[in-house]
């Protein structure tokens, strides 16, 4: 296959939710990646191409 | 009528009034002897004035002789009576001086009688008759004196000497009419025996003819001791006028007090009660009091309690208040508020015991609904105040929510597979179960707080305390970008009090200093909660944050209801919380940091079984 699988990245402070999200997504066939800050993830270098954006607004940093 | 006979059977005549009118004060009040004793003395002088009278009138050696020794029987019961009177009355005079005055006396008499003719003549020679008063014909006697009559002599200077001695005494200690006492009765007895001494020696002595003059004298002792009786019986008089006056005063005061009085008499286990007290308690106008009886008429709970309190005032306490239920025959329920002393004889036990109890059933009633008032407001503030926080607490039931769907879906896939990982499938099942205590446990605290509760008070850990209102703040406090910081120190005593109206406090103003960062930059907005120990028995808890502060002219009212500095307070938080607090016993104040921001700190006190003082 040339298409790369896509990884789902996940940012959440909320460590119980962030572990259910991303088993969800894992059973569902999907590469997963999780962050508990949006300071995490930008530290990441993640390409910021093709990327599907899923916001909680107010979450702390 | 001879004038002679006149004036003696006066003298003897008043006299004898004298003791009736004392006898009669002496029989009816049995204690008071010197009434007793005074008579004695005045039916004496009667007897010695008709022995006067007699011996003027004599016609010859013999009767003159006969009667003067028979004088001598009341003049021994004369001088005894006074000794015993001055005794009594000044509570004065030396014992052996007494002593020696009736010994002699006794003696003389003895001698007198063992004598012929008598005392103090030893031979009467002949009548001698003398014209007194305006031509009347008494007589006197002649003869040889008897040196025994010296006897007599001795016995009346120590009578002398024992009566000055006696009223100097009383004249050194008195006050104002034990000093007028001294004087008139000490004085006019020692004037008057001088007198009455004086004339019967030197007539014995021959120096001079007179007839025997002695009742004269004894005449004014008598008045003095009269009057200073009758000073006493007016006493009496007039202190049982102002009995009566108090009395009326005090019943018009109990009255208007409505209190019922009982007195418990623990000699002759007797009670007794006034009709205000019958009617309280149940009792019936005749129905007879035993205290068993009194007590079954207490609520069970509290009967043990006034039993225990009237038993410590019996053993030396003295004293009791207490407050307490009676459960009335008809059903009904009274509250009393009682207090009562106790009087104790000289050797501690208890005598009598007078209790005054009143109907305070308004007043607790009162107290009541006061209580029940309150802690309506508290519910109310905390009902709104969660009101507050809903938003937040959604956010914080929603996250393990969302978690236990997410696991559940993600279980419902992995079993899809032909062979399911189930370790993955345990791991799921566990964080399910802890999200749902999670989401649980924040519901709790809510509902906890969000009851409609009684006050009850029990030891509680500051930790835990803080602890769980912090979780339930720290969802808002995330929201609002606020670092909720708490620092309390594992090694603190225990304080008094009711969790959930203490939460309530600490969390009002957790959310207080919330609402005061809101020009304060994100990143700087902190509030902390802090504990620590203040003296010896208790704790301060401070809640402090570092906003725009509290204006100096607006520190002294933040506390008064319905004042507030937000757009949509109520501006009862506070004046809640400090009525909670002083409710806990304790105190709540506010104040501004230092560095900025203000802090509202409350003390509470240690739970008893805790206290390190």
């Amino acid at each position: 296959m040339s298409v790369t699988t896509p990884i789902v990245h996940i940012v959440d402070d909320d460590a119980s939710f962030l572990a259910a999200a991303s088993r969800l997504l894992r059973a569902s066939g999907f590469a997963v990646k999780t962050f508990s800050s949006a300071s995490d993830f930008s530290r990441s270098a993640t390409p910021m191409h093709r990327v599907v954006w899923w916001l909680i607004c107010r979450c702390p940093k | 009528m001879s004038w002679v006979t006149i004036i003696w059977a006066m003298i003897a005549s008043a006299c004898l009034t004298l003791a009736m009118v004392h006898l009669v004060i002496w029989f009816k009040q049995t204690g008071q002897r010197a009434h007793l004793l005074f008579s004695v003395t005045a039916i004496s002088v009667a007897a010695i004035a008709a022995c006067e009278l007699l011996v003027m009138r004599a016609q010859t050696t013999e009767q003159f002789g006969t009667v003067t020794r028979w004088a001598h029987l009341p003049v021994f019961f004369a001088v005894v009576s006074i000794v015993g009177f001055v005794r009594l009355y000044f509570h004065a005079g030396r014992p052996w001086l007494a002593y020696t005055v009736c010994g002699l006396r006794l003696l003389t008499l003895i001698i007198n009688f063992l004598s012929v003719p008598n005392l103090n003549y030893k031979q009467i020679t002949g009548l001698r008759h003398l014209t007194i008063l305006g031509g009347e014909t008494i007589s006197v006697a002649e003869g040889v004196p008897n040196p025994w009559t010296k006897l007599g002599d001795l016995s009346s200077l120590f009578l002398l000497i024992f009566v000055a001695d006696a009223s100097v005494t009383l004249w050194r200690r008195g006050n104002r009419t034990e000093r007028r006492r001294a004087l008139v009765v000490g004085g006019s007895i020692t004037f008057f025996i001088l007198v009455a001494a004086g004339n019967s020696a030197l007539l014995h002595a021959g120096l001079i003819h007179t007839p025997y003059l002695i009742s004269f004298p004894f005449l004014a002792i008598v008045t003095a001791m009269g009057y200073e009786l009758s000073q006493d019986v007016l006493r009496a008089a007039q202190l049982s006028d102002d009995l009566r006056e108090s009395e009326e005063r005090m019943s018009l005061a109990v009255d208007a007090a409505n209190v019922g009085i009982w007195i418990r008499d623990f000699a002759r286990n007797e009670i007794w009660a006034t009709d205000k007290w019958r009617e309280l308690f149940g009792f019936t106008l005749s129905e007879r009091l035993e205290l068993e009886s009194i007590l079954q008429r207490l609520h069970p709970d509290d009967r043990e309690a006034m039993r225990q309190a009237l038993a410590k005032a019996g053993a030396g306490a003295g004293r009791y208040e207490t407050e307490y239920r009676l459960t009335l025959p008809d059903g009904g329920m009274r509250w009393i508020a009682s207090q009562g002393r106790v009087e104790f004889d000289a050797k501690g036990r208890p005598v009598l015991m007078r209790g005054a109890s009143r109907d305070c059933t308004a007043r607790k009633q009162a107290e009541q609904e006061m209580l029940l008032l309150r802690q309506e407001i508290a519910h109310v503030g905390r009902v709104s105040m969660m009101g507050q926080l809903a938003s937040a607490l959604a956010h914080e039931i929603n996250q393990p929510l969302g978690a236990i769907l997410h696991n559940a879906e993600a279980a419902e896939l992995f079993m899809e597979n032909e062979s399911p990982d189930l370790d993955e499938i345990r791991a799921i099942l566990a964080d399910i179960r802890k999200d749902d205590q999670r989401a649980g446990g924040v519901i709790d605290r809510m509902r906890a707080l969000l009851k409609r509760r009684d006050l009850e008070t029990r030891p509680l850990g500051l930790g835990e305390l803080v602890g769980d209102v912090a979780s339930l703040a720290r969802a808002d406090a995330a929201a609002r970008q606020v670092k909720l910081g708490v620092d309390v120190p594992g090694g603190l005593p225990l304080v008094r009090g009711d969790r959930v109206h203490l939460q309530q406090v600490l969390l009002n103003l957790i959310l207080n200093g919330m609402d005061a960062l809101d020009a304060v930059s994100p990143q700087d907005r902190r509030v902390s909660v802090t504990a620590r120990l203040d003296g010896t028995q208790s704790v301060e808890i401070a809640v402090s944050d570092n906003g725009h502060g509290i204006p100096a002219d607006k520190l002294g009212h933040v506390f008064d209801p319905f004042f507030t500095t937000k757009p949509n307070g109520l501006g009862m938080g506070l004046p809640i919380s400090r009525t909670i607090v002083e409710a806990h016993g304790g105190r709540l104040w506010a104040e501004n940091n230092n560095g900025g921001g203000a802090a509202f700190r409350f003390t509470l006190p240690i739970a008893e079984e805790d206290a390190t003082g």
